[in-house]
C-alpha cells in the first residue's frame, strides 16, 4: 500500500534574462515515484538531476508546475497554508549540509524542544528529548543538550538534526544526502541509525543520494534520476547487478572501488 | 509548603532574567575596545544625569564677568554673555544624549519592523515595501529639518526636542530598515529557516526566536549609528539656529561659540569643551559596535579569555 506517490511530478523554474527573455530550466519532467509503508527507497542521481528538487517539492518547500502527489488517497497537491501544515506533520526532510540545517545561536535542547512544543506533546518534554537524543545516539544526553550547534561535529549535529525531524512523529523522512557532507567513517553510523530508526519506528524513508555505494547498503528499491527524469528503477540488487540503462551503467562505473585504479 | 514553591520561582524567575542582561554584558566586556566604548558610554550617561541636579550655576544665567578663561570657581571659563561653560556642558548632556538615545532606539524600532517584514513576507509585498524605503531614503534629513525649523520660526514657535526627535526619525529610519530587508533575505533561505518552517513554526515565532536572533549584532550596530545620527542631527538643527536657542545642549553651545566667533577671539574654553564631549560619544558609539559580533555569534566567543593570560588559547574558540 503507497503512502506517497507523484503522477507525472514536473516543476520548472523560470530564469529571467533581461526584461522580456526568459529561460526554462525543467528541473523535474513527469517524475512518478511511489513509497510504500516502511519502505527504504533510494533516489541517486549526478548533482544537477533534480534530486533535491524533488525532496523539496514534497514537502511543499516549491510548487510542483504540474502532476500530483498523493498522501496515502488524498490528492494533496493544490493543499493551501493550513493544510500543508497539517501534512507536514507526516512528513520531515534531513537536510544534506548539518553544518547550515542547525540554528548556531540555539542550542541543542532548544532544537529538539520546539517540534515537542508545536506538536503539543503530551508527557514530560525533557524527558522526551533525552529519549530522542538517546535514541540518535547521542550518549549521554545531558552532555549534549546544552552545547551550541557549532561545539559539535557534522556527524553529531546530522544526529541532532534527526532527532529534531523525528520529534515531529512523521510517518515518512526524506533525508536529502544526509552523509554526503560527512566523513566516511561516519558515514555508516548515520546509515546504520536510518535503518535502525525505520525498524523501530516503522517509517517510510526516502534516501537520496548521489552515492552508489551507501544506497546499496540500506534501501530496498531504487529510483535513477538523469536530467529530472526517472530513468530507471526497481530493486536495488538486480539494478547494481544489470544495470539496464546506459546511465545508470556509467553511474555504477563511476562509483569510488578502492581495488580499482584509473 | 505552596507559599514557598511560589516564592522560589519567582525569585528564580528574576534571577533569570537578570541573568539575560547580564550575560551577553559580560562576553562584550570581554572585547576590550568595547570595554573602553562601554566605560565612556556610561560615563556619559552618569555625567548628563549629574548634570541635572549638580550643575554649579544656573546654565541660563548672564551673570558672571564677560569672557573669563577658566579658574577655580568656573571650572571652564565664561561666554562673552557671562555665562558659566561648565554648567552649560553639565546640564547640556542629559538632553543631548536622550534626543540621540530615543532616535536610536524609535527608528531602530521602525527599521526592525519594517525591514524585517519586507525581507520575510511575499515578493509583492516586498516589492512595496522596498519602493517606500526608497521613497525615505532619499529624503534629504537636514533640509527636511531646516524647512520645518524655518516655518516653526515663522509661526513664532521654536523647535522644542520633541519635534526634533520626529523629524530625525523619519528621515533615519530608512536606511537600517534597507539593511534589515537585505539581510533577512538572505537569512530566510538558510536550512536552518527552511527546517523550522517544515517543523511548523509560525512566520512570528520564526521572526521572534531565530531571524532577531541571528541579526542582533546589526541591530545594535543600527541602534548605535542611529543613535548617532541623532546626535549630529540635534547638534547640526542647533548648530544651523533652526532649533529653539534658549535650550541648553551641546549644540546651541557650540551655535553660539561659533556665531560669537570663539575661535578668533581666543575664548577655546567655549569651543573645545562641547566639541570634545560630542566627539568622544560618538567614538564610544563606534568602539561599542566593536564588541557585538561576539554577542550575536556564539562561535565567535572566546572563553576562558582571562583563565590563560599566558597561553596561545586566548585567540581559540571554545571548540
Amino acid at each position: 500500500m503507497s503512502i506517497l506517490r507523484t503522477e507525472n511530478l514536473s516543476k520548472v523554474f523560470i530564469s529571467r534574462k533581461g526584461i522580456i527573455k526568459s529561460e526554462n530550466v525543467v528541473a523535474l519532467d513527469n517524475v512518478n515515484i511511489e513509497l510504500n509503508e516502511k519502505e527504504l527507497i533510494g533516489v541517486v542521481g549526478a548533482s544537477g538531476s533534480g534530486k533535491s528538487t524533488l525532496a523539496k517539492t514534497l514537502v511543499f518547500l516549491y510548487k510542483p508546475t504540474t502532476g500530483n502527489i498523493y498522501f496515502g488517497d488524498e490528492n494533496i497537491t493544490k493543499y493551501k497554508s493550513r493544510k500543508i501544515k497539517k501534512y507536514r506533520k507526516n512528513i520531515q526532510m534531513v537536510f544534506q549540509d548539518p553544518y547550515a540545517s542547525l540554528d548556531p545561536n540555539h542550542t541543542v535542547e532548544w532544537h529538539v524542544k520546539r517540534p515537542l512544543i508545536l506538536i503539543k506533546y503530551k508527557g514530560d518534554i525533557n524527558e522526551r528529548v533525552n529519549e530522542l537524543l538517546d535514541m540518535v545516539t547521542l550518549n549521554p544526553p545531558e552532555y549534549y543538550r546544552n552545547k551550541f550547534p557549532h561545539q559539535l561535529s557534522g556527524g553529531q549535529r546530522q544526529r541532532v538534526y534527526l532527532a529534531r525531524a523525528l520529534a515531529v512523529e512523521p510517518s515518512i523522512l526524506i533525508a536529502d544526502e544526509p552523509v554526503s557532507m560527512l566523513d566516511v567513517s561516519v558515514r555508516i553510523g548515520i546509515l546504520n541509525l536510518l535503518k535502525n530508526i525505520r525498524d523501530i519506528l516503522d517509517l517510510s524513508i526516502i534516501y537520496i543520494t548521489h552515492d552508489l555505494n551507501t544506497v546499496s547498503m540500506i534501501t530496498d528499491r531504487i529510483y535513477v534520476m538523469h536530467d529530472g527524469k526517472i530513468v530507471e528503477e526497481g530493486n536495488t540488487n538486480t539494478i547494481i547487478k544489470n544495470p539496464t540503462n546506459l546511465y545508470t551503467r556509467e553511474l555504477i562505473e563511476a562509483a569510488p572501488n578502492p581495488y580499482k585504479r584509473i | 509548603m505552596n507559599r514557598s514553591l511560589f516564592k522560589n520561582s519567582t525569585v528564580n524567575g528574576i534571577s533569570f532574567k537578570f541573568n539575560k542582561i547580564i550575560k551577553p554584558l559580560k562576553i562584550l566586556l570581554t572585547n576590550n575596545k568595547a570595554k573602553v566604548g562601554f566605560i565612556i558610554l556610561t560615563g556619559m550617561m552618569v555625567f548628563g544625569v549629574l548634570g541635572q541636579f549638580l550643575a554649579p550655576y544656573n546654565p541660563n544665567r548672564y551673570e558672571f564677568v564677560r569672557s573669563m578663561p577658566p579658574s577655580y570657581s568656573h571650572l571652564l571659563g565664561t561666554t562673552v554673555y557671562g555665562q558659566d561653560v561648565f554648567s552649560q556642558l553639565f546640564y547640556g548632556a542629559a538632553p543631548t544624549l536622550l534626543v540621540g538615545f530615543s532616535v536610536g532606539i524609535i527608528g531602530t524600532f521602525i527599521s526592525i519592523f519594517v525591514g524585517i517584514s519586507a525581507g520575510f513576507a511575499s515578493e509583492r509585498v516586498n516589492n512595496i515595501v522596498t519602493g517606500i524605503i526608497n521613497i525615505f531614503l532619499i529624503i534629504p534629513g537636514v533640509l527636511l529639518i531646516m524647512l520645518f525649523g524655518s516655518y516653526f520660526l515663522g509661526i513664532h514657535q521654536s523647535l522644542g526636542y520633541l519635534p526634533t526627535i520626529l523629524i530625525l526619525v523619519i528621515t533615519g529610519w530608512a536606511f537600517g530598515a534597507r539593511t534589515f530587508r537585505s539581510i533577512t533575505l538572505s537569512i530566510a533561505k538558510r536550512d536552518f529557516i527552511l527546517s523550522s518552517m517544515l517543523i511548523g513554526e509560525s512566520r512570528l515565532s520564526i521572526i521572534f526566536r531565530q531571524i532577531i536572533r541571528a541579526i542582533f549584532p546589526v541591530i545594535i550596530s543600527n541602534f548605535f549609528f542611529t543613535a548617532m545620527y541623532g546626535t549630529m542631527g540635534l547638534t547640526f538643527v542647533e548648530y544651523l539656529g533652526v532649533g529653539n536657542l534658549l535650550q541648553v545642549n551641546w549644540g546651541t553651545m557650540l551655535y553660539w561659540a561659533i556665531n560669537n566667533e570663539a575661535y578668533l577671539t581666543g575664548l577655546w574654553w567655549w569651543i573645545l569643551p562641547p566639541s570634545f564631549m560630542i566627539s568622544i560619544l560618538m567614538f564610544s558609539f563606534i568602539l561599542l559596535n566593536f564588541g557585538m559580533d561576539e554577542i550575536g555569534n556564539p562561535s565567535l566567543r572566546r572563553f576562558n579569555s582571562k583563565k590563560n593570560k599566558k597561553g596561545d588559547l586566548n585567540e581559540h574558540t571554545e571548540n
